[in-house]
């Protein structure tokens, strides 16, 4: 996992629940990496996941609400970072399709070593959008999240549903999108 | 946030952002590293293309999206003899010539995916014309949209037509016998009708000279008996001379030595017409006079073999190099022959040679009824060098050179279809060019 989703989720904790509580949460996990996290950087998703069940225990949430309430966090902040890749569209919709064939396709070739899901996309009409997300990390709690901050970003609502699961044997995780506008 | 920060937790982010910024600044370093390698490796390549793209052995000429030269190397100075200066914003039809194809047409070919490759003609200054062997890829991007390469095609062409000259002079050479023969015939009628004519002129003298002295004795009033004695000689003279017979005789002699040197005339013309050396551009022509003159050279080459049977319909002027077409039929003809000879049955065979008009070509067919050509080499029978013939008989440039000259030089079809043992027919199929579409009256006229 790139050090620029560590980056955020420790910025996620320090804004909602102050320094003082992300220090207390990382320094209670034992992880691989001993050095900090930066952006460029890849790292063990294991040390993300076990940072995820820690920030779930000390706060009482549930892991997947926690993943989702992220992506919905680092969203928009990935969105201004890298708004060459944002900034072309107004609408959600063709900016969605082109996650995977044009900022994935960027990210592994600026960073060999980088593992983004796969995610497909069939348009059966013009208010709905079918994603397919498929990830060894089976973090679909977490794409959940960032399509939650792109409807913030683009201030178009969506409805999100999951008809499929990874978790639950499917091959891929299917998200039915459906615009209002 | 509300809950204060302990300093310690503080000084342990601080401690971390430290970190976080030298660990950055090895990356960066790094990175700035392979950067740097990578623009060198770069710089390498450039280099490397540049000199490939100045000094390759062939014009590259680069066009953008609206059609106008962008880049060219030097091979493309070098051909068309123009500074780059006055050729870099050229439209893309203005540096060609023989028909381009239109920048609509190239895209069609680019998006199936193919290069374009054709013969064309680049314009030198001054107005010459080098040909050459043109490739147009159709890029799709921002950047260029044409790569034209065009190979010079100037020596290759100047080496073919030697080799069709040298084809039409070794055929000349080898039909030498036989025309001396055809032109020895006639030759020898008109040499005894011409002794014929001397010999009655020797004996019809001295008739004349007798006639002429009596007159001249009647107008000077000779005496009677001397008269009538020149009379007398006279009529003598004319019995010694078989007047009668030389007067019946006489004109058939004289027509027949006209005969004679009209048919040498005749083999002499078409032997000028089938060695006549082949020009740069096309021009109207009448094949079918083009298939008579060979006829008349090859005569001795056919004659004992096969009869010729001609259907030879209504064509119109046909642009073409007609010497190279000469040479073409003489090659099928000779094939054909050479086919009626190897077939097992004895006796003479039989040529027939047809033309017609065939939607936009002018189509002649060459048939014979000879032994035909066998499958297993029907695939090869175009190939330079390729004969079933025993050594002497035939070099295998025959059909070669007469597929070069029709599909290369006229952009024509050469075709064949055969039955083993039954024989086989040629087709010559050559465009007719609109601008010919004339009668051949009119061509008559031009000359």
């Amino acid at each position: 996992m790139k050090g620029i989703i560590f980056n955020l989720l420790e910025d996620f904790i320090v804004e909602g629940w102050g320094a003082q509580r992300f220090e207390r949460i990382f320094s209670a996990c034992p992880l691989q990496t001993k050095t900090p996290f930066v952006g460029p950087g890849t790292y063990p998703d294991s040390d993300l996941m076990m940072l995820v069940e820690r920030v779930c225990a000390e706060l009482g949430i549930e892991k997947d609400a926690a993943l989702r309430a992220f992506g919905r966090f680092a969203m928009p902040r990935l969105a201004n970072k890298f708004d060459g890749f944002v900034s072309a569209y107004r609408h959600p919709k063709p900016f969605l399709c082109t996650v995977d064939g044009v900022i994935h396709l960027e990210v592994r070739k600026l960073m060999t070593k980088a593992e983004p899901p796969r995610i497909q996309f069939h348009d059966p009409s013009p208010a709905q959008l079918v994603l397919h997300y498929w990830s060894k990390r089976q973090l679909c709690a977490l794409f959940e999240g960032l399509l939650d901050g792109t409807a913030d970003y683009f201030g178009v609502p969506f409805t999100i549903q999951q008809t499929a699961c990874m978790s639950r044997g499917a091959p891929t995780c299917d998200f039915l999108l459906e615009f209002s506008r | 946030v509300t809950e204060p920060v302990d300093p310690e937790v503080l000084a342990r982010r601080l401690a971390r952002a430290e970190e976080r910024v030298a660990i950055l600044e090895s990356m960066l370093e790094d990175r700035t590293r392979e950067v740097y390698l990578a623009a060198q490796r770069l710089q390498a390549t450039t280099d490397s293309l540049a000199e490939l793209f100045r000094t390759v052995p062939g014009a590259i000429l680069v066009f953008g999206a609206d059609g106008l030269l962008e880049a060219v190397n030097g091979e493309t100075l070098r051909l068309v003899g123009r500074p780059e200066a006055e050729l870099v914003g050229a439209p893309y039809e203005r540096l060609f010539s023989g028909i381009p194809p239109s920048l609509s047409e190239l895209r069609d070919v680019g998006a199936s995916g193919q290069v374009f490759r054709g013969e064309r003609q680049m314009r030198r200054a001054g107005g010459d014309r080098i040909p050459v062997l043109l490739s147009v890829t159709l890029l799709d991007g921002a950047g260029p949209s044409l790569v034209c390469v065009a190979i010079d095609l100037t020596e290759r062409k100047k080496l073919e037509a030697e080799l069709l000259h040298a084809s039409k002079l070794e055929s000349i050479g080898r039909l030498a016998s036989g025309i001396a023969h055809e032109i020895n015939t006639p030759i020898q009628f008109v040499g005894d009708s011409v002794s014929f004519a001397r010999d009655a002129f020797a004996a019809m003298a001295p008739v004349i000279g007798r006639g002429m002295a009596l007159t001249r004795l009647r107008e000077e009033g000779a005496p009677l008996e001397v008269i009538y004695q020149a009379a007398a000689d006279l009529r003598k003279a004319g019995l010694e001379a078989e007047i009668p017979f030389m007067l019946e005789e006489l004109p058939g002699a004289l027509d027949r030595a006209l005969e004679g040197l009209s048919r040498v005339a005749a083999i002499v013309k078409a032997t000028k017409a089938f060695a006549h050396p082949t020009g740069g551009e096309l021009r109207p022509a009448d094949l079918n006079e083009a298939i008579r003159t060979t006829l008349i050279i090859a005569h001795a080459e056919y004659e004992r073999a096969a009869e010729i049977e001609l259907h030879l319909g209504d064509l119109p002027p046909v642009a073409c190099h007609i010497g190279e077409l000469n040479q073409v039929f003489l090659n099928l003809l000779i094939n054909a022959v050479h086919a009626i000879q190897d077939r097992p049955q004895r006796g003479r065979g039989k040529i027939t040679i047809s033309s017609h008009v065939d939607r936009d070509h002018a189509l002649v067919a060459i048939t014979d009824d000879g032994a035909g050509i066998p499958e297993a080499v029907q695939d090869h029978v175009f190939d330079p060098f390729f004969t079933t013939k025993e050594v002497g008989r035939g070099s295998g440039q025959g059909l070669a050179i007469a597929r070069s000259v029709v599909v290369d030089r006229h952009k024509g079809t050469l075709t064949f279809q055969t039955h083993e043992g039954l024989g086989t027919t040629f087709f010559v199929r050559i465009p007719i060019r609109p601008a010919a579409r004339t009668s051949i009256a009119a061509l008559r006229a031009v000359r």
